[in-house]
């Protein structure tokens, strides 16, 4: 994504607004991503970034952190948040730029009061709406006004337009980069750039990440993961050879039974969020907590698809037990991690 | 009289061809001049009609690639080759002074690989001969960037398949290759295939002045928006719409979802003058709250080749775990905590919890009756009365110091949804937050500022002394008038290069925490 907008904001009076919802702040690995990205978009010289629900979680101490890191550039016109500078909008030359989150339960000024509120003469409104389209189109008026919303999935590449306003969205899963030109007095010409593999690296990003993957490893995030306890524990794939082993001879020599050396290749092994799809019942407190305590839990294995195995091999026959199909590989297989996932085909590789 | 002699000659001569059709993703600028030629063709317009057709790649297509570095002249005869091999040497890629296909070298581009497009009626590709911070473009890549223009010149569509001519890039210079060889793949070539066909048809009609039928593949559908109103989250809400071929050749159909919980069968083929009603099911298991989905579809309709469809749907859940996001939970210093979550069912609903499972061992979870009015902002700003049960969470009186993180599975006799979770934040002490000062990457020499929050939940506390280890210094102001919060502004400087860790010291009058060590950590660089 860096590496796009890097390219995009050479363009002359070129700004770059982010909706927000770049964490999802469910602990403290989120933390360390939003101060991550939070780096990575202080190098983008942003204009605007919008506080999200999500980031609005964090609450005022750590948004305060969060701003500093990325420059100065985060804020929000209806979130009563005195760590920010809660600007009603951001004047940017002939743009009146206001961050506006729908985010019911938290202290927020209604996002009709911002939208309705008369901009600078001269300027032309742009709301950067955390909430979704139809919310969006509610609040517009019959002033010209460009709407980006938030959508989940990846987005449509087209424009809404009603009288005067224009809804447009880059969707949540950080695929597209969305470019939108304005043109006398008309926004026009939108792009969504697609982030696929063609797309360069970017070398400030990259530090980003290395220095996040850092501090995931320094705080031990892999060992301080919480963790409940199922029903029935783990107990590794060794043991399903004396009643499974045809079974365990395909597992052996299939990818999954090598899934960890993937992840230690690039670094990510001591990363909980990749980690939890390439060992044994990460999230459980039998389950796999490192190579050196539970060497039989490392790689995915026959309970990562089957579940824990402990009553099983006590009472082999009792029921149920054992049942996998395609909703068993959907966790991981997911189409961000594994894009050209199909079960058929698939399933072939592991059949046993 | 006349009518007699015209239905004699409809039985001598015979009927004008429907004209070809092409399939979806064909570039919009083919399907187009497809269109606009048959039309002329059709008006026995023939020389207007070749003039249309100049514009349309031959056999012979010609490309400017001068500026194309010696280094990579190979990469030019293999991508040519990969599709002369694919269309059976019945196209062929040479030098030109009057090039369709325009080659632009960039030295260094950040933005990596643009898709080539057809403007002013030639196939532009701007094409980096360096990845970005001066990493040599490899000579895959260059094949695969150069081949993928040449498909834009037969009439495809880029589009962000992997693996594919057409798609992503095939080669990394920072990865493994995962494939050897780039060739094209069967749909590729039964696309590029079908469009030269299609053009040769033409060619033929014009040549022999020969009219034809415009064939003319017209989608109509009755509504692009349907809002399916408000559900119960777990349900399958299917909408309807119909689509309509207007046209008198069939319309071809490729669709997308951009979500895998819209469920759709698809339909590949209308026919003319028939409909087709298309019903997307949106699962709403794992998502509640208003819901905007789309389905896309990719026609042959030259006027309108992509349609976009959304669906809306407001799903409620069955029940409500409450808080149902990351909760911050001040624990007392002294003896046990306890904190309910709200569990009930929404209104005609009955579910129940039945157990729970904590992530932490020493916390208990004790289901109790409950009834009492609750703020859920998914059904509105007022308080509503419930009834349902609260998880009394019980944290020990020597629970875990500072931060910490505490995951509740709450499991129902729900069948839709039988777990939720709840996420706690428990502050102990005094905390700060965040736990860690992060600086990131700062130039030796360059100087930065961060702020933390010291602050205990129930007591004043007055911070005696504060110093820092490393490239760092830091000061303090009070945070309001409580007393209990601080502001600590941490300074870094570095003098050198390289990864620095270091600590801010807080020494307090608190006699439980009269130490708290808060690290830093900064990347120098010269």
């Amino acid at each position: 994504m860096a590496s796009v907008v890097r390219a995009l904001l050479k363009q002359e009076r070129s700004y770059y607004v982010d909706i927000g919802n770049w964490t999802m702040a469910n602990g403290r690995q989120d933390e360390l991503k939003a101060e991550a990205l939070a780096q990575v978009f202080r190098t983008l010289n942003p204009t605007y970034l919008n506080v999200g629900p999500y980031e609005a979680r964090l609450g005022p101490a750590y948004l305060r952190t969060l701003n500093e890191i990325a420059g100065g550039a985060l804020d929000s016109s209806n979130l009563r948040d005195s760590s920010l500078s809660n600007q009603k909008g951001k004047q940017i030359g002939s743009l009146w730029i206001q961050g506006v989150a729908y985010a019911p339960g938290f202290s927020t000024t209604p996002a009709e009061e911002i939208t309705n509120e008369a901009a600078p003469p001269g300027t032309i409104r742009v709301v950067l709406f955390s909430g979704d389209r139809t919310k969006a189109q509610a609040l517009a008026t019959n002033e010209p006004v460009l709407f980006i919303y938030s959508l989940q999935g990846d987005p449509p590449k087209v424009v809404t337009k009603t009288v005067a306003a224009t809804f447009v969205t880059p969707g949540d899963r950080g695929h597209f980069v969305g470019k939108i030109e304005l043109i006398d007095g008309e926004w026009r010409n939108l792009t969504l750039i697609e982030l696929g593999p063609e797309k360069p690296d970017d070398k400030l990003a990259i530090e980003a990440y290395r220095q996040y993957l850092r501090r995931v490893s320094e705080e031990n995030l892999l060992a301080d993961l919480p963790r409940t306890a199922g029903k029935a524990k783990f107990v590794g794939s060794a043991k399903c050879i004396s009643c499974h082993a045809k079974a365990y001879s395909v597992w052996k020599i299939s990818a999954h039974a090598h899934a960890l050396a993937t992840l230690r290749k690039t670094g990510n092994h001591i990363d909980p969020e990749c980690v939890g799809c390439h060992v044994v019942g990460l999230r459980d407190t039998s389950g796999f907590r490192d190579v050196a305590t539970t060497p039989k839990l490392a790689n995915v294995g026959c309970e990562s698809c089957h579940g824990a195995a402990s009553n099983h091999i006590l009472w082999p026959k009792k029921r149920p037990y054992g049942k996998a199909g395609e909703r068993s590989c959907l966790p991981c297989h997911t189409p961000d991690n594994s894009p050209h996932f199909k079960f058929a085909q698939y399933w072939k590789k592991v059949k046993h | 009289m006349t009518n007699v002699i015209a239905a004699l000659l409809a039985l001598v001569l015979p009927a004008p061809d429907l004209g070809p059709v092409l399939p979806p993703r064909t570039s919009p600028y083919i399907m187009q001049l497809n269109y606009r030629a048959q039309k002329l063709i059709s008006e026995s317009k023939f020389d207007e009609a070749s003039k249309e057709m100049d514009g349309w790649p031959g056999t012979v297509i010609g490309y400017d690639a001068t500026a194309l570095p010696a280094s990579f002249a190979k990469s030019l005869t293999q991508a040519a080759k990969i599709w002369q091999d694919a269309m059976d040497g019945k196209v062929k890629f040479v030098q030109s002074d009057k090039p369709l296909v325009q080659f632009g070298f960039v030295q260094d581009s950040k933005e990596g690989l643009a898709a080539p497009e057809w403007k002013d009626g030639k196939v532009h590709a701007d094409i980096p001969l360096n990845w970005g911070a001066g990493i040599a473009m490899p000579k895959e890549t260059m094949t695969w960037a150069l081949a993928k223009t040449f498909g834009v010149a037969l009439g495809l569509q880029p589009r962000s398949q992997r693996f594919t001519v057409m798609g992503f890039v095939m080669y990394q210079p920072d990865t493994a290759k995962f494939t050897t060889s780039i060739g094209v793949d069967a749909a590729e070539r039964a696309l590029a295939l079908q469009v030269f066909s299609a053009r040769e048809t033409l060619a033929a009609a014009i040549a022999k002045k020969q009219t034809l039928i415009a064939a003319v593949p017209k989608l109509d559908i009755d509504k692009t928006y349907i809002d399916g109103g408000t559900t119960m989250q777990g349900n399958k809400v299917r909408f309807a719409f119909t689509l309509v071929n207007s046209g008198n050749v069939p319309v071809r159909i490729e669709s997308e979802v951009n979500c895998h919980c819209v469920l759709l069968r698809p339909i590949s083929t209308l026919e003319a003058n028939s409909n087709f009603v298309l019903e997307p099911e949106l699962d709403t298991l794992e998502f509640r709250g208003p819901l905007e989905r789309h389905v896309m579809l990719y026609t042959n309709d030259p006027l309108n080749p992509v349609r976009d469809l959304t669906i809306h749907v407001l799903s409620l859940p069955e029940y409500r775990l409450l808080p149902d996001q990351l909760q911050v939970v001040w624990l007392n210093d002294e003896g046990e905590t306890q904190y309910p979550l709200t569990f009930y069912p929404t209104p005609g609903n009955s579910v129940e919890a039945v157990n729970t499972q904590l992530s932490r061992p020493g916390v208990t979870a004790t289901i109790v009756p409950w009834t009492g009015d609750v703020v859920d902002a998914l059904f509105g700003k007022d308080p509503v009365k419930r009834t349902g049960s609260q998880v009394v969470l019980k944290f020990p009186a020597d629970y875990k110091q500072g931060i910490d993180f505490l995951r509740v599975i709450v499991i129902s006799n729900s069948k839709r949804n039988a777990y939720s979770e709840a996420n706690l934040q428990t502050q102990k002490g005094i905390v700060a937050q965040p736990k860690t000062v992060f600086f990131g990457t700062m130039r030796v020499g360059q100087s930065d500022t961060r702020t933390v929050s010291l602050e205990h939940g129930f007591t004043p506390f007055n911070i005696t002394s504060l110093s820092a280890v490393g490239p760092f210094a830091a000061r303090f102001e009070k945070d309001g008038d409580s007393g209990r919060k601080y502001k600590i502004t941490v300074f870094a400087k570095p003098e050198k290069s390289g990864y620095i860790n270091g600590k801010i010291i807080v020494k307090t009058d608190s006699a439980k925490y009269p130490l708290i060590e808060i690290p830093v950590s900064l990347s120098a660089q010269r």
